[in-house]
């Protein structure tokens, strides 16, 4: 079980590393800026300061992710907590994949079909494994635990 | 000032920027009705709207979650390894919302508002100063 976790915190982590990158894609696959045109400055101020931070944050889970998996499995109440926060973070996210964005304003071509379905199959993934390495942190797990 | 000294005014800083981070979470929500986000969305498309939002909520969510923890168990932001690297990432948060503040923003708004845009340049001042001592006062 050990050995299957840290091969899903690489995956995991690389995972978040790519979802980084191809957030860059994003304001233009989606078409923020002509949507985000009649706003009042300060509004697209705000939007633009909003998306940098949830970004940043993603960034740093993917270090944390790759960088310190042995600290992540080492069982404490930091990392359960830490795991456990991010457990959340990507339940909520794919709870609003499915019942909270309204996806059919965006348009429908193939490449943000493809899109959806492999952000998708990550929040899947992620939720999984944060929750997993909770339980085994907990030691819930068969070799788990402090 | 003795290293000890040192230590022990950091933790009493991060117990107090949970007081701080509080304040912050409260404030977004004032930030909220004060500058009518809803209505200032009202003419964009729905999804727009939900990323606005859902964006923001995170956003809340990770300075309540910062808050619990700074309230709660401020050490864990001074341990070798992780909380070093986590109280420097948030040094690096805040810091970088100064600057945010101070460039990004429009003037004139921040003109128009000034208590607000001084009350906010000091929360992320004070949070950006503690956080990066966190980090990296032996």
């Amino acid at each position: 079980m050990k050995s299957l976790l840290e091969i899903g915190l690489m995956i995991g982590g690389g995972s978040l590393a790519i979802l980084a990158i191809a957030s860059f894609w994003i304001p233009k696959a989606l078409g923020w800026k002509e949507k985000l045109a009649g706003l009042t400055p300060l509004m697209r101020e705000l939007w633009w300061t909003y998306s940098f931070y949830v970004w940043a944050s993603h960034v740093f889970f993917a270090v944390l992710t790759l960088g310190f998996a042995d600290w992540l499995m080492g069982g404490s109440p930091a990392a359960v907590a830490m795991l456990s926060f991010m457990g959340l973070w990507w339940s909520v996210r794919l709870y609003l994949q499915f019942f909270g964005f309204d996806l059919g304003e965006v348009e429908g071509s193939r490449f943000n079909r493809v899109a959806k379905h492999l952000l998708t199959a990550l929040f899947v993934g992620l939720v999984v494994l944060f929750w997993a390495l909770v339980v085994w942190n907990i030691g819930w797990l068969e070799g788990g635990g402090t | 000032m003795t290293m000890q000294m040192m230590t022990g005014a950091i933790e009493v800083g991060l117990r107090v920027s949970g007081l701080v981070l509080v304040g912050l979470c409260a404030a977004n929500f004032v930030a909220a009705k004060r500058w009518d986000y809803g209505g200032s969305l009202a003419g964009t498309k729905r999804i727009v709207r939900q990323i606005f939002f859902v964006h923001g909520a995170y956003i809340v969510g990770l300075i309540a979650a910062l808050a619990a923890l700074c309230l709660i168990w401020p050490q864990g932001f001074r341990e070798p390894g992780m909380g070093r690297l986590v109280s420097g990432f948030f040094g690096l948060f805040w810091g970088s919302r100064v600057l945010v503040q101070c460039f990004y923003y429009d003037p004139e708004e921040r003109r128009r508002n000034r208590a607000w845009d001084l009350f906010f340049l000091g929360v992320f001042t004070w949070l950006s100063v503690v956080f990066i001592l966190a980090a990296l006062v032996k």
